[in-house]
């Protein structure tokens, strides 16, 4: 089976719709969402149903933090993303705001758990940005293969048994086998915010057959994301962040 | 008598005409000689034995003038004469053949330049992980310390300390897990000198 991990999507209907498509091109199986949701972008309502629905139709969605602090005005945050996600909250209806709500942390299948950040302590939100955090997270679950987002910047981690771990940045459509041997921990880049200097959208494919994880990267119409953020008068800076990639 | 240190084609050395000179160098030359009493072709090596050359030469006469003549089969060159200090030679077997060098080290580059230009870093290369197949292409074996740069590092992580094999390891493996390359320069010697002398860093990034 073929499936589609896609994280931190942030709102950004462009992205996320030059990455399902591609998905679906590439003949994607089942679609897995790795929170954030929204917060930034300009279009939370419309990425809400769209997730919803291929979660309906095959796929499995959890929470991250931007979409926990749509109920929790307590989650703290930066000012930009307390104002980003004060403007979200006036434009979610009833239904969406309880889809986000009922989205679990973290959910386990077979050897794989998905989640938004760490597995260490997955409501504290901590990054995963070097080995020691990746180790903490590793150590955290019995789970072969962890699935994870909120750096924004892609990343593989993985821990051999003697309890070191490596880091790997991964390189666009290049297969990289996910060996028995050893635990892994992918990091997702972001659909729709990414900040590692590329701004085309970040999503991954496991090819769950081969243990095959494939990350890629696929050009949007960033202008439409950046000036739809401009005009609906979120902070001006999430609107370049998007045009120069971090 | 010609000097031994400036020889001329004809001139007899030690009962042996020089019939063509084979190679010129710093530290002697060598000819093919005729002479009296033998059915094989013969060379014969003249060092260089003046005061202040390299005294490697004159060590290096020495020995071969002590060694060679005890050594006897298909392996090795038939010892036939040698000359003394006054008159430094040695006399061997003419081998008609190649050097393995001139064969193969344009042939295994091109198989390093080729494993390179598909990502991979062999980390091990040595004799026993190179073959040559019947129609004397190179092949590299055994990537089990190789480095893609588009997989994950496991050698690194598993292992601390240098891996390779001792007497071939590359400066770079040794001083750090040296899976890159990322030192350049024009010159070989300014190359290793920065490996050296010079961390790696990663070279390598998420391409779009």
């Amino acid at each position: 089976m073929l499936v589609g991990l896609f994280a931190d999507i942030h709102a950004n209907r462009e992205a996320l719709s030059a990455c399902l498509g591609h998905a679906e091109r590439s003949g994607v199986d089942r679609f897995v969402f790795l929170g954030d949701y929204v917060g930034y972008g300009a279009d939370p309502g419309w990425v809400i149903e769209t997730i919803s629905a291929y979660v309906e139709r095959a796929g499995v969605a959890i929470a991250g933090n931007h979409d926990v602090a749509i109920e929790s005005p307590e989650e703290r945050m930066n000012p930009t993303a307390e104002e980003a996600i004060a403007w979200t909250r006036a434009r979610l209806d009833a239904a969406q705001r309880a889809y986000l709500r009922a989205l679990p942390v973290a959910v386990e299948e077979g050897d794989r758990l998905f989640v938004h950040a760490s597995a260490a302590r997955p409501r504290d939100w901590e990054y995963i940005t070097g080995p020691r955090a990746a180790l903490r997270s590793l150590r955290a679950t019995t789970c072969r293969q962890t699935f994870c987002g909120h750096v924004h910047v892609p990343a593989l981690y993985h821990a051999t048994a003697a309890g070191s771990v490596g880091e790997f940045v991964p390189v666009a459509e290049s297969e990289i086998p996910l060996l028995p041997r050893q635990q892994w921990l992918a990091v997702l880049g972001s659909v729709g915010q990414p900040r590692d200097g590329n701004p085309a959208a970040c999503y991954a494919l496991l090819d769950d057959t081969r243990n095959l994880l494939t990350y890629l990267r696929v050009l949007y119409d960033v202008d439409t994301a950046a000036r739809k953020i401009r005009a609906a008068g979120l902070p001006p800076v999430l609107a370049a962040r998007l045009e120069r990639g971090y | 008598m010609p000097s031994p240190h400036q020889p001329e084609a004809g001139a007899v050395i030690g009962g042996f005409r020089l019939a063509e000179m084979l190679h010129v160098g710093g530290l002697g030359s060598l000819w093919r000689v005729t002479g009296p009493g033998a059915d094989f072709l013969m060379v014969m090596k003249i060092p260089l034995l003046r005061p202040g050359e390299n005294p490697l030469t004159i060590v290096g006469y020495e020995v071969e003038q002590m060694i060679l003549p005890r050594l006897s089969g298909p392996h090795v060159p038939r010892f036939v004469a040698a000359g003394d200090f006054a008159l430094p030679y040695i006399v061997t077997e003419l081998i008609k053949g190649c050097w393995l060098k001139s064969r193969l080290n344009d042939r295994i580059a091109a198989a390093l330049h080729d494993i390179q230009a598909q990502h991979v870093i062999h980390l091990d290369v040595k004799p026993s992980n190179i073959m040559v197949r019947d129609d004397g292409e190179v092949v590299l074996i055994d990537f089990g310390l190789s480095h893609h740069l588009e997989l994950p590092d496991l050698p690194a992580e598993e292992f601390d300390g240098p891996i390779g094999t001792g007497a071939y390891i590359s400066p770079e493996q040794l001083l750090a897990r040296g899976a890159l390359l990322p030192f350049d320069a024009d010159q070989r010697p300014k190359c290793a000198k920065r490996n050296i002398e010079r961390s790696p860093s990663q070279s390598y990034a998420i391409a779009s």
